[in-house]
């Protein structure tokens, strides 16, 4: 899960080097903390946050497999 | 042919525009190659009470008037083309009807470059995107443990990428949500490598073609119902490409007209009847 937004992130972003991703492993959810560059957490988040969004739906749906919840947090 | 351009023609309708357009149907040209006379402006009346009809006279205009206006750039090269033989309007009416289709498209052509201002993009770059895409895609389903294998297929309007396998059903999602997600960041990070544009449809084995064919019978569907009860009817949110295939669907309907609303993603499809229930317009053409 970690892998799979850290591989998303680096391919948007300008700074590939700043993308830090943590994942919080709970018993039913987790929580995946994604950091980046300040001039980045635009390309992140998309024009009207689609591109988080498109990023929580693939999440969603790896999840879905593993039988688990994934949030994702974008940190600031 | 002949009687028709010399004697003029009576058209009526809601609005003088209305009616012009109706000539321009009858005679099959613009409405600048039209001699037209306003006989009645009408009005709408009181919320579309009490209406009276507008009425014109058109006549087609014979090609010397044409000459002396040469406004517009279809005009001109039909104008140009008749001017090269002796007799410019004899010539121009026995050319009329296949000329000033070819003349159409030569202005168009004309005017076609200056409004793509985007790189072209050859094929070679065609497929070396559509590849790079096929590896994206692969490494986002395998980090994300789904099971699906990623082709390459060579459709009618060039290559996409077709998904299939065992986990299909999850990596298309709720309502195709998460194939769209896939299909747009795959999307965004090839418009990041370079500028020109093509577009990587992602297909997941024909359920693409599926929807849109229910779009196209939804769409048909919700245009009878705004017709028949002569009330707009608003459409559930759907991404641009969705909303396309509703307006195209629906651009000959007759009867309605459809327009986009709201914002972002919540944008919506809005199907509005012509005219109210009951009260038909007699000789209304769309």
């Amino acid at each position: 899960m970690r892998e799979l937004v850290e591989y998303i992130a680096k391919a948007l972003v300008d700074n590939p080097e700043a993308v830090e991703v943590e994942e919080i492993e709970g018993k039913q959810t987790s929580v995946i903390e994604l950091k980046v560059a300040k001039e980045d957490l635009g390309k992140i988040i998309g024009r009207q946050g689609r591109t988080a969004r498109a990023m929580r739906t693939i999440l969603n749906a790896a999840s879905t497999k593993l039988n688990k919840r994934s949030v994702l947090e974008i940190l600031e | 042919m002949e009687e028709k351009q010399i004697n003029p023609r009576e058209f009526a309708d809601k609005t003088v525009e209305r009616a012009i357009k109706a000539a321009c149907a009858f005679f099959k040209c613009q409405a600048e190659e039209l001699e037209i006379n306003v006989i009645t402006k009408g009005s709408t009346g009181l919320f579309g009470l009490g209406g009276r009809k507008a009425k014109i006279t058109a006549t087609l205009k014979p090609a010397a008037s044409q000459e002396k206006r040469g406004s517009g750039s279809v005009d001109q090269l039909a104008m140009e083309d008749a001017e090269a033989t002796p007799d410019a309007k004899e010539a121009y009416e026995e050319k009329e009807s296949t000329t000033r289709e070819f003349n159409t498209s030569e202005a168009r052509k004309a005017i076609g470059p200056a409004r793509g201002n985007r790189p072209k993009i050859t094929p070679e770059e065609i497929n070396r995107r559509v590849e790079r895409a096929r590896n994206m895609v692969t490494e986002i389903l395998e980090k994300a443990s789904l099971k699906g294998d990623v082709d390459i297929v060579e459709g009618e309007h060039g290559p996409y990428l077709n998904i299939s396998g065992e986990d299909l059903s999850i990596i298309i999602g709720k309502e195709g949500q998460c194939l769209d997600s896939i299909e747009y960041l795959v999307n965004l990070f090839l418009i990041r490598q370079d500028e020109a544009r093509y577009r990587i449809k992602i297909e997941a084995e024909g359920y693409r073609e599926k929807k849109d064919r229910g779009l196209v019978m939804l769409a048909e569907r919700m245009a009878q119902k705004a017709r028949k009860t002569g009330k707009p009817v608003t459409l559930r949110p759907m991404d641009a490409r969705e909303r396309r295939i509703i307006h195209i669907t629906l651009k000959a309907y007759r009867g309605i007209r459809t327009h986009s609303a709201g914002e972002g993603y919540k944008r919506k499809v809005v199907i509005t009847p012509l005219y109210n229930k009951g009260r038909p317009k007699k000789g209304a053409s769309r």
